[in-house]
C-alpha cells in the first residue's frame, strides 16, 4: 500500500510538473520503479547482510530495518508535516523518499559502522538519474547519523539549500525531517518478538528489541508541539537487567536514555524547521501491565523550561570564534591593556 | 673573511634562479636556509594560511618540507618525521577553466569539489610514485599497499566511477600500485571535464552528468587517513601544500575554506600559499573562516618588511650558503662591497655638517648628521650629473633594500650582475661584484620595472580601447600615480627640508571609488605595499601606501630607511592621478610642507595643495 508522501508525489508530479526539473515527466515512474526494486531486492535483505558483516562484533541482530521500517520512516515524515501537502514540492517529497529509502540501505555493505555512507553506488546503480540529483540524495540520506569528521557531530549544518537544474529545493529541512522522522521510527513493530520470547536475541543487542518492543505509540502532536511516546512494560521486563553491547542495563534507564537523546535530536533537527511545525517537547508515558497494579505509571515531558540551563559556562564556549582577538578570547583586563599599549605607541 | 684559492667555476652563476619544484632534493635541501623560525606555523599541524608575493620563497619553503628532503635533513626515516608533505602546484590553466562557468547553474560546489579532490588525490598518488621509486620502505611494505588499494577501488566505486578498473598483479611493486590509483584518479577528473567540454556544445539545457562525484570528506579525507595509518608512514597528520590557491575561482576557494572549517588537522592539515590575491573567505554554507579559529595566518611580505634585520639575515644567509656551494669563501658584503669613494664622500659630508660648514634643520646633531649627508651628497651631484656623476646604487644592504622583502628579486639582480660580470671580458675574479656593474644593474632593472613591464600591460590595454584617448585606463592612472609620487619623493629628498626620506603616502581622507580602484591596483601589482597608520585627528586608522623599493634607482631615491610619509587628500591624488607634471610642480611648490613634512607616527595638519601654502 502506498504511503501518504508517495501517493502526493504521484499526484504533484501530475498537477505541478513546473516544480520537478526538465519537466515531472519520469520523475514518479523513476521513484516507483527504484522503491519496487528496494522494497524487494534490499531492504528484506539488511538485516541478514548486516548480520553477516557484524557477527563477529555479535552487534548484528538489528531491530527491523525492513520495508516496515521504510514505511514507518515515511508515516512519521508525514506525521512531522502535520499531514500537509503544503509544505514540501513535488520535487522534495521525490528527494525524501528516494532519501528514506537509501537511508540504512548501506548496511549491507558495511554492517552498522558507517552505514550512512555507504548506500551511493545503490543511488546510482538503480536509480539511474544524473550523478548530481543523486548526490544530493545521498547527502540528505547521508546526514541521518555518523560525524563529520571524527568529534563533530553536526552534519546539518554543513547542508545549504542547492539548486538543481534551477529547481530549489530545502536540503538541510529535508535532512532534519528524515533524521527526526528516523529517530521516532522505533517502536513494536520492529522488536523481534518471537525470537524474544525464546530468548535467542544475542546479548549485546537484547535492550535494543526490548525497548522497541516496549514502546507501543509514537504520535506528533503539532498542536501540543510534543512527540508522544507511550511504553507498555512487564513486571518481567522492568526488574530484569538486559544486555547492551558488552555491558548490561534495565529497561527504564534505557527509556531514559533514549528519551533524551531523543529530545536532543529533536532540539537539533528543529533548528531546520520551519515555524509552524516546530516540535518542543517529547512527553513519555510509561505503564506497567499486569493482573494488579505492580507500580504507578511514570511519566515525564522532556521540555526546556525556567532559566535556560546551558552546558558552556561563558558566552566564549558558544562563540569564542567571535570573541577571539589576536589568539586571546577578549576580557576587561585584555581589553584594558591593548588599549593603554596603543595609546603608549602613539605617544 | 679572508680571501683564499676558490674552485670557482665562474660559468655557475650562484644565484641562478631554479623553479622549486623542478629541483632534486638534495638541490632543495643544499639551497634552503631554515626560515621556519620565521614561519614556524607552516610546520606544525594545523590549517595555515602563507600569504607573500610571487618570489618570497613560499614554493621552495614546501619543497624543503617534502619528504624526500625531510630525509636528507632530518636523517630520520620516514616513520620518524614530524609530517608528510605532499605539494599540490594549482596553475592557473589546470583546474580553474573558462568552461566551468558552465556548472555555475548546475551542481557548482559538487563538481568543483569533485574536481579539486580528484586533482589533490592524483597528485598525491603520483607523488608516491616518484617517492616509492627513490625510497625502498615503500616496497618494503607492498602487502600493506595492496590491502590500500582495495580500499581505494571501494571508494572509487562508491563515488559512481564506471571507468576500467585494472586489476592488480600479484608481484606489483609500490610505485606500480601507486601509478594505478593515480591512473583512475586521472580517470575521475576527466568525467566532469568531459562533461564540462560536452556542455560547450548544449545551450540553455544540462545534459544529466552520469560520472563519478568525489567530496573531500566521503572520498579524500577517509583516503588520506588510510594512507597515513599504514605502518611506515609517519605517526603523524599528512600536510598538503596547496601552493598558489589564488588561482582557483571562486567556487574552489569557497570549497578549499569549507574543508579548512572542518577539524580535521590532526590528520590532514591544509598549508595553503597565496600570492596575495585570494580574497574569498567563506565557506559553501557562507560562514567565513576566521583566523586563529580555524586556520593560522602568516604573511612573508608583513615578517619581511616590518623587521628589516630579520630579512637580510635571512638573505645573508641565502647568498652565504649559495657562494659556498660555488665554492666563493665570501660574506654577502664582501661580495656586493659597497662603493667605498662614495661612502668617504657622504662621510665627508657628514663631517661638514657636524662641523657646522652645512647648515641642516637639526644643526649639528651627530646622530642626524648622517640622514642629511647622503641628501646632500645627491644634492651635490645634481650640477655634476652631466660629466656621468650619479649617486651609485652597490653594497648589499643597498641591494637587499631595493628587493622590497621578497627574495627571489634580491636572487634575480644577484644574478643578473653575475651574468654582467661573466660577459666582461676582462674579469678575472668572480669572487666580487664590483659597484659599477652592481649600480648598472640595479638602475636597469629598475626602469625596467616602469618602462618596460608596466608600459607592455598598459599598451595592451590601449590597443584594446584604441581611439579613446580621454579616457585614461586604469593602469595608465597607476603609472601616473607612481610617477607623482616617485617625483614628489625626490623633491623632498633634494629640499632643505628637517625630514628627507619619504617614501610613502597616508590618506587624509576617504578616497573615492576611482582612486581607490588605483591604489589597490598598485598593491595588487606589487608597486604599492598596504599598511595603516593612526589618522591625522588621532581618532582612528588611515591607510598608508609604500613605494616598492625597487622603484627608488628610478627616482633617484635612496632605498634606505624610508621613515616619513606624506599626508594626502582625495582631491591631490585625483592630481596626481590625472597629471604628474602638474602634481609635482604643485608640488614644488608647497614649501612649507617640503620643510615640515611628516615623521611617523606624529602626523600633522594640513593639505598638499593648499593655497595658503602659495
Amino acid at each position: 500500500m502506498a504511503e501518504a508522501l508517495e501517493k502526493i508525489l504521484k499526484e504533484k508530479s501530475k498537477s505541478e510538473p513546473e516544480a520537478f526539473p526538465n519537466s515531472s515527466k519520469g520523475y514518479y515512474k523513476r521513484y516507483a520503479s527504484f522503491s519496487d526494486y528496494l522494497n524487494n531486492e534490499v531492504h528484506p535483505f539488511v538485516n541478514q547482510a548486516a548480520m553477516v558483516l557484524d557477527i563477529e562484533k555479535g552487534l548484528g541482530f538489528l531491530t527491523d530495518h525492513g520495508p516496515g521500517h521504510i514505511q514507518t520512516v515515511m508515516r512519521r515524515a508525514w506525521d512531522l508535516l502535520g499531514h500537509s501537502s503544503n509544505v514540501l514540492s513535488g520535487y522534495e517529497v521525490y528527494m525524501l523518499l528516494t532519501a528514506i529509502h537509501i537511508h540504512d540501505a548501506g548496511h549491507i555493505r558495511t554492517g552498522r559502522k558507517g552505514h550512512e555512507k555507504a548506500s551511493r553506488p545503490l543511488l546510482n546503480a538503480q536509480l539511474g538519474a544524473d550523478s548530481v540529483e543523486n548526490a544530493f540524495i545521498y547527502s540528505i540520506a547521508e546526514a541521518h547519523g555518523g560525524e563529520v569528521v571524527p568529534g563533530d557531530r553536526d552534519k546539518l549544518a554543513r547542508l545549504v539549500p542547492r539548486p538543481f537544474a534551477s529547481k530549489k529545493f530545502n536540503m538541510p529541512f529535508l535532512a532534519a525531517l528524515l533524521r527526526f522522522a528516523d529517530e521516532l521510527a522505533d517502536d513494536y513493530t520492529r522488536a523481534a518478538r518471537y525470537v524474544m520470547g525464546e530468548g535467542g536475541i544475542p546479548h549485546p543487542s537484547e535492550v535494543f528489541h526490548a525497548y522497541a518492543f516496549a514502546l507501543k505509540s509514537v504520535d506528533v502532536n503539532l498542536e501540543a508541539k510534543e512527540v508522544q511516546l507511550s511504553f507498555y512494560l512487564s513486571p518481567d521486563d522492568a526488574t530484569r537487567e538486559f544486555g547492551k553491547l558488552e555491558s548490561k542495563v534495565y529497561l527504564l534507564d534505557e527509556i531514559l536514555d533514549r528519551t533524551f537523546k531523543m529530545y536532543h535530536e529533536c532540539l537539533y533537527c528543529m533548528r531546520y524547521f520551519p515555524a509552524e511545525l516546530q516540535i518542543n517537547a517529547i512527553s513519555v508515558q510509561i505503564e506497567f501491565m499486569g493482573d494488579s497494579e505492580v507500580h504507578q505509571p511514570i511519566n515525564y515531558r522532556l521540555k526546556e523550561s525556567g532559566y535556560p540551563k546551558l552546558h558552556a559556562q561563558h558566552p566564549s564556549e558558544l562563540c569564542g570564534k567571535d570573541l577571539m582577538i589576536d589568539g586571546r578570547v577578549i576580557d576587561g583586563i585584555t581589553l584594558k591593556e591593548r588599549i593603554e599599549k596603543k595609546i603608549q605607541e602613539h605617544v | 673573511m679572508s680571501e683564499k684559492s676558490t674552485t670557482v667555476d665562474p660559468t655557475v652563476n650562484p644565484f641562478a634562479v631554479q623553479t622549486p619544484e623542478d629541483i632534486s632534493a638534495q638541490e632543495a635541501f643544499d639551497l634552503f636556509v631554515d626560515v621556519f623560525t620565521d614561519f614556524n606555523q607552516v610546520r606544525l599541524p594545523g590549517h595555515t594560511f602563507l600569504h607573500g608575493p610571487r618570489g618570497s620563497g613560499k614554493s621552495m619553503m614546501f619543497r624543503f618540507m617534502l619528504p624526500d628532503c625531510q630525509m636528507l635533513n632530518l636523517k630520520q626515516p620516514l616513520p620518524q618525521h614530524n609530517y608528510f608533505s605532499v605539494y599540490i602546484p594549482v596553475k592557473k590553466t589546470g583546474l580553474n577553466l573558462i568552461d566551468l562557468g558552465r556548472i555555475d547553474q548546475h551542481a557548482k560546489y559538487l563538481l568543483n569539489e569533485h574536481l579539486l579532490v580528484s586533482y589533490i588525490s592524483g597528485k598525491v598518488f603520483s607523488f608516491l610514485v616518484e617517492l616509492s621509486k627513490k625510497h625502498s620502505i615503500f616496497n618494503e611494505h607492498k602487502g600493506a599497499i595492496a590491502r590500500y588499494i582495495k580500499k581505494f577501488f571501494n571508494r572509487v566505486i562508491s563515488s559512481g566511477y564506471t571507468g576500467p578498473m585494472p586489476v592488480v598483479t600479484e608481484g606489483a611493486d609500490a610505485p606500480e600500485m601507486f601509478a594505478i590509483m593515480a591512473d583512475i584518479c586521472d580517470g575521475l577528473y576527466l568525467d566532469v571535464l568531459q562533461y564540462v567540454r560536452k556542455l560547450i556544445f548544449i545551450s540553455n539545457s544540462f545534459p544529466p552528468y552520469s560520472g563519478s562525484i568525489c567530496g573531500y570528506l566521503d572520498f579524500l579525507y577517509p583516503l588520506l587517513c588510510e594512507l597515513r595509518a599504514l605502518e611506515f608512514m609517519p605517526k603523524a597528520p599528512i600536510f598538503l601544500l596547496i601552493d598558489d590557491a589564488d588561482n582557483l575561482n571562486i567556487s574552489q576557494t569557497t570549497i578549499l575554506n569549507t574543508w579548512v572549517s572542518y577539524r580535521t588537522t590532526a590528520d590532514v592539515s591544509l598549508k595553503i600559499s597565496t600570492q596575495l590575491n585570494y580574497v574569498n573567505f567563506k565557506t559553501i554554507s557562507g560562514i567565513p573562516i576566521e583566523s586563529p579559529h580555524d586556520y593560522n595566518e602568516v604573511n612573508t611580505e608583513t615578517i619581511y618588511t616590518s623587521s628589516k634585520d630579520k630579512y637580510k639575515e635571512r638573505v645573508s644567509a641565502i647568498v652565504k650558503k649559495r657562494l659556498e656551494n660555488a665554492g666563493i669563501n665570501k660574506t654577502a658584503e664582501e661580495f656586493f662591497p659597497v662603493d667605498k669613494v662614495q661612502e668617504a664622500k657622504i662621510k665627508e659630508f657628514a663631517d661638514r655638517i657636524i662641523s657646522g660648514e652645512i647648515v641642516t634643520p637639526n644643526g649639528r646633531d651627530t646622530d642626524k648628521a648622517y640622514r642629511y649627508a647622503a641628501s646632500e651628497y645627491i644634492k651635490s651631484l645634481r650640477g655634476m650629473s652631466k660629466s656621468g656623476m650619479t649617486y651609485r646604487y652597490a653594497g648589499f644592504k643597498s641591494i637587499v633594500n631595493i628587493s622590497s622583502g621578497v627574495i627571489r628579486h634580491f636572487l634575480e639582480l644577484a644574478s643578473r650582475m653575475y651574468s654582467e660580470k661573466l660577459a666582461d671580458a676582462k674579469a678575472t675574479d668572480y669572487t666580487v661584484i664590483e659597484p659599477s656593474i652592481q649600480n648598472r644593474v640595479v638602475r636597469n632593472y629598475s626602469e625596467e620595472i616602469i618602462l618596460n613591464d608596466f608600459n607592455k600591460k598598459i599598451e595592451e590595454i590601449n590597443q584594446e580601447e584604441e581611439g579613446v584617448e580621454l579616457n585614461l585606463t586604469k593602469n595608465a592612472k597607476l603609472r601616473n600615480l607612481i610617477y607623482s609620487m616617485g617625483g614628489a619623493f625626490q623633491a623632498v629628498l633634494l629640499s632643505d627640508g628637517s625630514q628627507r626620506r619619504i617614501f610613502s603616502i597616508a590618506l587624509s581622507d576617504t578616497p573615492d571609488k576611482e582612486v581607490n580602484e588605483i591604489l589597490k591596483l598598485g598593491v595588487r601589482y606589487g608597486f604599492f605595499q598596504e599598511a595603516t597608520i593612526g589618522n591625522k585627528e588621532g581618532t582612528g586608522r588611515t591607510k598608508r601606501y609604500v613605494l616598492n623599493r625597487r622603484l627608488a634607482p628610478a627616482f633617484s631615491l635612496l632605498p634606505t630607511s624610508f621613515a616619513g610619509y606624506l599626508f594626502i587628500t582625495n582631491k591631490d591624488l585625483k592630481t596626481a592621478i590625472a597629471n604628474p607634471k602638474y602634481f609635482v610642480s604643485q608640488f614644488k611648490k608647497k614649501k612649507s610642507w617640503i620643510d615640515s613634512p611628516e615623521p611617523v607616527k606624529k602626523p600633522q595638519q594640513g593639505n598638499l595643495f593648499s593655497t595658503d601654502d602659495e
